[in-house]
């Protein structure tokens, strides 16, 4: 009876290990939390195909974004596979899983580079893990191209170090050009995820608040996550007297602030950045998120033939959840990396890296092209949600 | 001014949700003289359990039943396949420790399994729609039931563990487990019990604090795990209403640190706290001595 109840404890652990490395739900993974797993359509035989490293965080508090990640990998390797592959290979994507921990990025970039037939790496998420990775990958002439990573250091590790995201700077722009100019605030209240990404974004955001409007008053807060009570931030930033707010923070901080903000101050203006363009902060946030704002590179509301292919194909692995703008993002850069291995004619990582430099691709998220830093500059847009309707809607006036 | 006296009105709603799930350590321990670090799990497994239910269609208030009920079983399970095991055994502390944060991790993976990771919205069942307002400081409905229902458990639990007959056999197990089974006690189901209430006490909690701030996810448990804790030394493990006066105190001091030196810095008060209270006051405010006889 002890045996069977150890070994049955035993196997419940050992499923909830497995699940931990799974947790995003695939419809084709196996395999251990950091290690690789390979999912698409590709022969697993190497000289077959053509591997490519798909990292983020698949487990953890931030494993929904991971589950976002590889499903959009998944459906770009699936569309160029259904069309030949590349280089008469097929494409498989191999799923890395940092844990959005910095330590385990550069853990899992070991991985990487010991395995000679991946040719490049979509990936790190956040500016934190892709910039803990860098090293190791430009050490061992490793391309890493990031879908997510917009901290202004992170290409400057070396020349293996690219990125598809727009800069935190074009965001930063748009939202505080958005705050001072459209609503002509008086006060703002800046609530900074005390990460990188979020000191980076709020950093800029206070100094391009102050070019256009030298007069707004910049009050800050900063915060971690793990907590779900913003009382005393709510209280500072009311009795401070802020008419907006600026969310520099993913969804799981800003979802619960603004919900108590609003509570307190229902007419409070409040922005954040594209990670915050999600059903999870619109189901909690509910009707107290009438005109939240988000910048955004893309949104599932576009109505280009481009993206009702990718929501299509994302409602067939995921009809729960739609994309938001990092999820386009990752599905972009597997594009880009395929367009430089089909322009090398190689996958040869130095003529792909070549390549590269040279690719000019119009994707979900606009026209990427790299510039001499290896970043891709683009221009960002703002779209609010109306709760008549509960959906998300475009605006351009404020641009104009 | 107003900003201080809003610390302190947030800080003491904060300290009751911690002194509530404080109590399941206290429980615990002054049975067994254990520490259960899968307490915060338990506790989130409340939350989602009160949600999935309520998804169901079931009243909100049946659902917390249903959930107190479930977390009661877990914390028994885990009593009898975790605990008792090594107990019987006379296994060293720190393996019942080791046993319970595995169970931990456990239950947090089976919750991400079952429910995802992602945060989801929790309606507030117990908001009555009103709030009210002295000068520029506003007390929110919901603040008030979460106070009246956190303070009535833990009047409740206090009531039980010192004027009923089952509280008595607690005590009695509390002071020498041989003599209570001497007098006839049923030791096992008086522990068995414990776990139960400690469960489901702990439901009761999460789904509180999950309707408070309208979110829940299989990761609450986590942070408040590790504050609750803390309350519980505070106040002194094994005494209740030491724990009730731990959690007010954290709540509060959190709140000012929080709006007066920044967000980041409120976990560190519950730390600062337990270490300081682990060298110079071991057992907490109210927590009795233990004397070992050789």
């Amino acid at each position: 009876m002890k045996k069977a109840l150890s070994l049955a404890l035993a196997l419940v652990m050992a499923l909830s290990l497995c699940a931990c490395a799974n947790s995003g739900g695939s419809s084709s993974d196996s395999g251990s939390g950091s290690g690789g797993s390979s999912s698409s359509s590709g022969s697993s035989s190497d000289s077959d195909t053509i591997r490519l490293a798909v990292v983020g965080p698949m487990t953890g508090a931030d494993a929904d974004y991971g589950t976002g990640f590889k499903n959009s990998a998944m459906i770009m390797a699936d569309k160029w596979n259904a069309e030949g592959g590349v280089l008469g290979k097929q494409v498989e994507i191999v799923v890395f899983d940092d844990k959005g921990s910095p330590e385990e990025a550069a853990n899992v970039a070991e991985q990487i580079v010991a395995d000679s037939s991946i040719v490049a790496v979509i990936g790190h998420f956040t500016s934190s893990c892709s910039m803990a990775a860098a090293p190791v990958y430009q050490d061992h002439g490793m391309l890493e191209v990031s879908p997510c990573s917009s901290h202004a250091d992170y290409t400057k590790t070396g020349d293996w170090i690219w990125r598809v995201s727009p800069l935190t700077a074009d965001e930063a722009r748009t939202v505080s050009k958005f705050v001072a100019n459209y609503w002509q605030a008086k006060k703002v209240g800046i609530l900074t995820m005390n990460t990188d990404w979020g000191l980076e974004v709020a950093n800029l955001e206070k100094e391009y608040i102050k070019q256009f409007n030298p007069d707004i008053e910049i009050v800050e807060e900063l915060v971690v996550e793990g907590n779900d009570d913003y009382g005393p931030v709510v209280t500072n930033f009311t009795s401070a007297g802020v008419d907006t707010v600026i969310l520099a923070s993913t969804y799981t901080i800003s979802a619960p602030f603004l919900k108590q903000m609003r509570t307190a101050n229902p007419d409070v203006n409040a922005i954040a950045h594209g990670n915050c363009q999600v059903t999870q902060l619109t189901d909690i946030v509910g009707e107290d998120c009438n005109n939240f704002c988000c910048s955004c590179s893309w949104s599932p509301i576009f109505t280009d033939d481009a993206t009702a292919y990718y929501l299509e194909k994302y409602a067939e692995l995921d009809p729960d959840n739609a994309p938001i703008g990092d999820y386009a993002q990752y599905y972009d850069t597997v594009a880009v990396v395929l367009e430089a291995i089909k322009a090398a004619g190689t996958t040869d990582r130095e003529a792909v890296r070549s390549a590269l430099a040279g690719i000019e691709y119009t994707g979900l998220s606009g026209v990427m092209k790299f510039d001499e830093n290896r970043d891709c500059p683009r221009d960002y847009g703002v779209v609010y949600w109306d709760t008549s309707d509960n959906n998300w809607h475009q605006t351009t006036e404020w641009n104009t | 001014m107003t900003n201080i006296l809003m610390y302190i009105i947030d800080g003491i709603v904060l300290g009751l949700i911690y002194a509530l799930v404080a109590c399941g350590y206290s429980l615990i321990f002054s049975i067994l003289r254990i520490v259960n670090f899968a307490h915060g799990s338990i506790y989130a497994c409340g939350a989602m359990l009160t949600l999935f239910f309520i998804h169901h269609g079931i009243n909100p208030w049946l659902s917390v039943l249903l959930a107190m009920v479930a977390d009661g079983l877990l914390e028994m399970l885990m009593d009898k396949i975790c605990i008792e095991p090594l107990r019987k055994k006379n296994s060293p502390g720190v393996s019942t420790l080791i046993a319970t944060e595995g169970f931990s991790y456990v239950v947090m993976n089976m919750l991400i399994i079952l429910f995802g990771s992602n945060r989801q919205t929790f309606e507030p069942f117990y908001e009555l729609g009103f709030s009210i307002s002295l000068g520029s400081i506003t007390i929110t409905s919901t603040k008030i039931v979460l106070f009246a229902i956190s303070g009535g458990l833990m009047l409740l639990m206090t009531y039980i563990i010192n004027r009923t007959h089952f509280g008595l056999a607690i005590r009695a197990v509390q002071q020498n487990t041989q003599s209570a089974r001497l007098m006839g006690i049923n030791v096992n189901l008086v522990v068995l019990a414990t776990f139960f209430m400690a469960g489901a006490t702990a439901a009761v909690a999460g789904a509180l604090v999950a309707g408070y701030y309208q979110v829940a996810y299989p990761t609450m448990g986590t942070v408040m795990g590790n504050k609750t804790l803390a309350t519980a030394l505070l106040g002194g493990l094994g005494a209740m209403h030491g724990g009730l006066l731990g959690g007010i105190i954290i709540g509060i001091l959190e709140c000012i640190v929080a709006g007066v030196l920044g967000a980041t810095y409120r976990d560190a008060v519950s730390f600062v706290i337990l270490i300081v209270i682990l060298i110079f006051l071991p057992s907490g405010l109210f927590g009795k001595k233990d004397i070992v006889k050789v």
